[in-house]
């Protein structure tokens, strides 16, 4: 909504200039989301009258003006318009002014004759788009000298309103007079319009309404005799300010009320209109009608329409057809002013897409008891500006009015639902200055709610009401009563403890969106879970189309980006949500993790380039943090990944989440250094198998420990994993722990094989180790090793 | 032989070997020379029973008087150069201690999240838990149970991304409201950050995915001042206690009275700049009291209770803290953004 400081001015003696108004809107609740001055740049133009032109002696299209510019004095100006002629009068800029588009106007000569200042056309005032053939021609009655803004109507202010649904009411002027009216501090009056009709005479329309539910009042009223010409320029000014194009004097007139009342209303050109009977019904199947805009509309019984007895002449609430429609050769009208069913009009007009002033009305109800007030208003102005010769009476269908609705507050409620402390009849004061009916019975307010305040329905909206005439500013403030502690639960501390530990290992933290472009490039690499596409039903475009499955890929392309930008080196992790598919309508959620890093030797890293290893001892030493004691790591086949380098993660013998290095391709593709590696790991079973919320102390032994290195050479398919598990195996519990310290393949190893050492370290919790029992431990180990592996035992 | 000639001889000859002796490794071939097994003193000890018995004590006695002289002289000497020695020792260890120290450098923090935990932190300190929902919604908890029915206007202030025709994106937190109330006796009250969705184009101030905090506060007794005071505690926390804080009415489907929250400008401090559209406001966050239709539609009589919520977006307060005049650039994770944080 878009109203003019001037228009409402016509209604309501504002106290306020605009900036104070734009303020007091706002605080009312009517955001201004903008404010702007119509006349801007336009200051200094002034009106002239052409006192005597002459051609110009030596150029064929220039003429040469005497321009009389009231105060001013008489300008001599060369002008190269074609419809310059004497007595016009016109937009003068004169020497020093400014034109909006910056050009500054100042004394000149053209071909030897002096010109002092300039004859403007619309474009150059910025008042049209487009070039126009000729200087701007204006109405006689202008006055020389006056400012062009003045006379133009353009010394006004435009706020762009927000409206929020509830202030549907504000969408027209008079309800934003009655808004400020009672919020101000002194009441202001409203100067209503004067709709008085002379004479009425007895013209009927006959209406049915099929559908009470979808049209709850129909009215119709016929005037005779229109002269179709342009609307006053006030009114052609106000509708502009208003953001709506003015078109004659019918329709602006139309328009202008919506905008007065709030109530959209529709002119039909009667002669068109078969019949004398006006049906407003369902549409049928197939039934078909050419909109004004001159689309052909598919109808179904779903839409309201409005017909004739041949058939539909309108979409009702929507928009007119375009056989009715008002012309330059119209002389009858029929005048409708209704109320239609804001659920059907909403549906209607999404379903035609066409979204119109009107359907916005509709769809935020409208006040169903002005529409008499309404259409006699529009009546009134037919007559003053457009010739309207006779004026039928009200032909109005109103089958169930509705009762008014009377709401019961208490003051205790008021008081007790806002903090602050007010009596009855200072309530009753602020709820009739927002024009509410209020009796005082039993220590109750009896509230009735007045038509056009189609927003109040409960006890908390007369609330409000209170809380804004008593101003949300002025209410003091408290804090609850404190019941409880508050705090975080098990699971967001071990989040927040989780980020804590990552940004320690020297991971930097990401964010990735978790919609996809639809067809995810890495989609088809993915492991089968997650390798779905979940579409959404409206993308707003194909770049968010599916949600995720998983975090891989966002933290590559988080990498690729990087890379791209010449940074190499990044470690980088994510925590966030993915979908996954259940089998049925609804994904599943689920919280994951995911690092991912690269780098290279050329940059001072401080760890080695980053690899699978980089991220696994990451998670080791998670797995360590959150005591989770059965994981491990299986090699895995990914196409993403690098076919040697991957695997999958297992915790308690449960798949749990995957870590690899970037496949070479994918890596090529990609931009990203080698030996690129990322990990996901499924955070909602880590904090599950935690064992950090169940730590017992364990005695610590004060005996000492004793270690024992062996060193071995084995089949390189053979794995340290099961190398380690085998000595776990075949050790009695003195055996402590066992620590992988050197791992080689090459020379003076035979090809095929590699060599691996082992620190065993053993301890007795009650006594000091006895070295025959540790010789038997090994023993006992490395003939397993040789009998499962074939291992051969280094120095032995 | 004279005795103490003998003596006088050996203790001359090693006061001036003693004086050239320069080093440890000097002092210690004198000490074997003289004091070592076959070394001078010894020698004269040897020659004991080889001279009259009468003499003997004197030459025990001297020989004796030498041996404690030249000990004395050469500890004196060795402890000059140790002490010596030491003191180069630790010159040689001298550090530069303006060199880089040995770390593995610390990660990062993304933006959004050291706001979420700001924000948290102060809310939790205000009494709050905090709770959590799921992304994909129905239109049930995201829309009608917050009193939007379907085909009422209010849904045009939110573009929803539909999954299917039951499940929807989440456009804001307040579904959280909703499964508290269906799940928690009063009082309650907690807050709900995560993501939401909306059918928004990514550009400079939106992007499809962004993140909010939702806060619901339910028991006897609460009022409008209540939510007053609450959110001008946060407000103070986030932006200093020399913000100004102002409500001013406004429309929520869920809230009633409800209210919309500004601080005076940050940069402009009310005066009116760009960032606050010459308002000298910054519009931070939607508020008011719960509807009794919400809390009628999860089970909770309006007649005994009352509460507030609140809803701010976590990315607009994270853009505003840092001056990131950006979206995208909290969703680009290049490294050296994510490194300032």
């Amino acid at each position: 909504m878009q109203i003019s400081h001037n228009w409402l001015k016509s209604y309501i003696d504002l106290p306020y200039t605009p900036f104070e108004l734009e303020k007091k809107l706002t605080m009312a609740g009517l955001e201004v989301e903008k404010l702007e001055f119509l006349g801007s740049g336009l200051e200094d133009i002034i009106i002239g009258k052409v006192l005597d032109v002459k051609e110009h002696e030596n150029a064929d299209k220039l003429h040469v003006c005497q321009v009389d510019c009231g105060e001013e004095g008489v300008y001599q100006i060369v002008c190269g318009a074609d419809n310059v002629r004497k007595d016009l009068k016109v937009p003068v800029a004169l020497p020093g002014t400014t034109l909006p588009d910056g050009m500054k106007i100042g004394k000149t000569k053209l071909r030897g004759v002096s010109s002092n200042g300039m004859i403007c056309s619309a474009d150059e005032l910025e008042l049209a788009e487009e070039r126009q053939p000729g200087i701007m021609e204006l109405s006689d009655d202008f006055t020389i000298g006056a400012k062009f803004i003045d006379e133009y109507m353009l010394n006004d202010y435009v706020y762009k309103l927000d409206l929020t649904p509830n202030y549907s009411r504000c969408l027209g002027m008079l309800g934003v007079a009655r808004e400020l009216s009672a919020l101000a501090d002194e009441k202001l009056e409203i100067n209503y319009p004067d709709n008085k009709l002379d004479s009425e005479e007895d013209l009927p329309v006959e209406i049915e309404i099929e559908d009470e539910k979808l049209c709850s009042r129909y009215t119709a009223r016929l005037i005779k005799g229109i002269e179709i010409g342009p609307s006053p320029i006030w009114m052609q000014r106000y509708l502009k300010a208003a953001g709506i194009r003015p078109i004659n004097n019918v329709v602006d007139i139309t328009n202008f009320v919506m905008l007065e009342y709030n109530q959209p209303l529709h002119a039909f050109d009667y002669d068109k209109v078969s019949g004398d009977k006006i049906i407003v019904r369902r549409a049928e199947k197939n039934e078909e009608l050419i909109t004004l805009d001159g689309q052909k509309r598919e109808l179904d019984e779903d839409v309201l329409v409005i017909a004739d007895e041949n058939k539909a002449i309108g979409l009702a609430g929507v928009m007119g057809g375009e056989e009715t429609e008002v012309t330059a050769e119209t002389e009858n009208i029929l005048l409708e002013t209704a109320s239609f069913d804001p659920v059907n009009i909403r549906t209607t007009a999404r379903k035609f897409a066409l979204p119109s002033e009107s359907s916005h009305r509709f769809e935020r109800k409208i006040d169903i008891k002005a529409i008499d007030e309404v259409s006699r208003r529009a009546a009134n102005l037919f007559v003053n500006y457009a010739g309207a010769e006779v004026v039928g009476n009200l032909n109005d269908e109103y089958p169930s009015p509705e009762d008014k609705l009377v709401l019961s507050i208490s003051p205790e409620k008021v008081n007790g639902h806002l903090g602050i402390e007010i009596d009855i009849e200072e309530i009753k004061n602020m709820l009739e200055a927002l024009g509410f009916s209020v009796k005082i019975q039993n220590d109750k307010l009896k509230v009735e709610v007045p038509s056009f305040r189609t927003d109040v329905e409960y006890q908390a909206d007369l609330i409000e009401e209170v809380a804004r005439v008593y101003g949300y500013n002025n209410i003091p403030y408290t804090r609850p009563a404190s019941k409880g502690s508050g705090g975080r639960n098990e699971k967001q501390k071990k989040e927040l403890t989780l980020m804590k530990l990552l940004q320690g290992q020297g991971l930097d933290e990401a964010k990735t969106f978790s919609l996809w472009e639809s067809n995810n490039k890495f989609l088809e690499l993915l492991p089968e879970d997650k390798a779905i596409e979940l579409r959404l039903k409206n993308p707003l475009s194909e770049a968010f189309a599916d949600l995720r499955t998983t975090l891989v890929p966002g933290l590559i392309n988080v990498l690729a980006n990087n890379s791209r930008k010449q940074v190499k080196n990044m470690a980088v992790y994510e925590i966030g949500r993915v979908f996954f598919d259940r089998g049925n309508e609804k994904p599943g959620e689920k919280n994951m993790l995911a690092m991912a890093s690269m780098g290279a030797n050329v940059e001072s890293w401080d760890l080695d380039a980053p690899d699978f290893f980089y991220l696994k001892g990451i998670l080791e030493n998670l797995f360590d943090y959150y005591k989770i004691k059965s994981y491990s790591f299986e090699k895995a086949a990914y196409e993403i990944f690098h076919p040697g380098r991957a695997a999958n993660i297992l915790i308690n013998n449960k798949e749990c989440g995957m870590i690899g290095e970037i496949h070479p391709d994918v890596q090529g593709d990609e931009d990203l250094p080698a030996r690129t590696a990322i990990v996901e790991l499924n955070l909602d079973r880590l904090f599950e198998l935690t064992g950090r919320d169940s730590i017992r102390y364990g005695e610590v032994s004060r005996y000492p420990s004793t270690e024992r290195d062996l060193a071995l050479i084995v089949s390189e398919e053979v794995t340290a994993g099961a190398i380690i598990k085998t000595i776990k195996n075949n050790s009695g519990k003195i055996l402590e722990k066992v620590d992988l310290f050197d791992y080689y393949k090459g020379s003076q190893i035979p090809e095929g094989k590699k060599s691996l050492a082992l620190k065993l370290t053993y301890l007795d919790k009650d006594k000091t180790i006895k070295e025959e029992a540790v010789t038997e431990e090994i023993k006992k180990v490395i003939k397993e090793l040789k009998s499962s592996f074939n291992v051969e035992i280094r120095g032995n | 032989m004279d005795i103490k000639e003998t003596i006088n001889g050996i203790l001359e000859e090693f006061q001036e070997e003693y004086s050239d002796a320069n080093d440890l490794d000097a002092l210690e071939e004198l000490r074997i020379k003289y004091l070592g097994k076959k070394g001078e003193v010894q020698n004269l000890f040897n020659k004991m029973g080889s001279i009259p018995a009468e003499k003997r004590p004197v030459l025990g006695k001297e020989a004796n008087i030498l041996k404690q002289k030249i000990e004395a002289e050469l500890n004196e000497k060795k402890e000059k150069f140790e002490a010596e020695a030491k003191a180069k020792k630790l010159a040689e260890e001298t550090i530069d201690v303006t060199l880089p120290g040995r770390t593995i450098k610390q990660g990062a923090r993304h933006p959004l999240s050291v706001v979420t935990e700001e924000l948290e932190d102060i809310f939790i300190g205000l009494g709050f838990e905090i709770a959590e929902g799921p992304e994909l919604e129905d239109e049930y908890h995201n829309f009608e149970a917050l009193n939007i029915p379907e085909n009422h206007p209010a849904r045009d202030l939110q573009d929803t991304l539909y999954f299917n025709d039951s499940f929807l994106l989440r456009t804001h937190t307040s579904p959280v409201q909703v499964r508290t109330m269906e799940n928690t006796e009063p009082p309650i009250r907690i807050i709900a950050p995560g993501r939401v969705y909306r059918a928004d184009e990514l550009d400079a101030s939106h992007s499809p995915v962004f993140h909010q905090l939702e806060g619901l506060v339910i028991d006897e007794n609460i009022t409008f001042g209540d939510l007053k005071g609450t959110i001008r505690a946060m407000v103070e926390e986030i932006y200093g206690k020399e913000q100004e804080v102002r409500f001013r009415p406004s429309y929520f489907p869920f809230t009633e009275p409800s209210a919309e929250v500004d601080v005076s400008c940050i940069v402009c401090q009310g005066e009116g700049c760009s960032l606050c559209s010459r308002t000298g406001w910054l519009e931070i966050m939607g508020s008011g009291m719960v509807h009794p239709n919400v809390l009628r539609m999860s089970g909770i009589d309006p007649e005994k209770y009352s509460g507030f919520a609140f809803g701010m977006g976590i990315d607009r307060i994270t853009l505003l803290k840092y001056g990131i005049n950006d979206i995208r650039l909290l969703f680009e994770n290049d490294r050296r953004f994510l490194k300032q944080f």
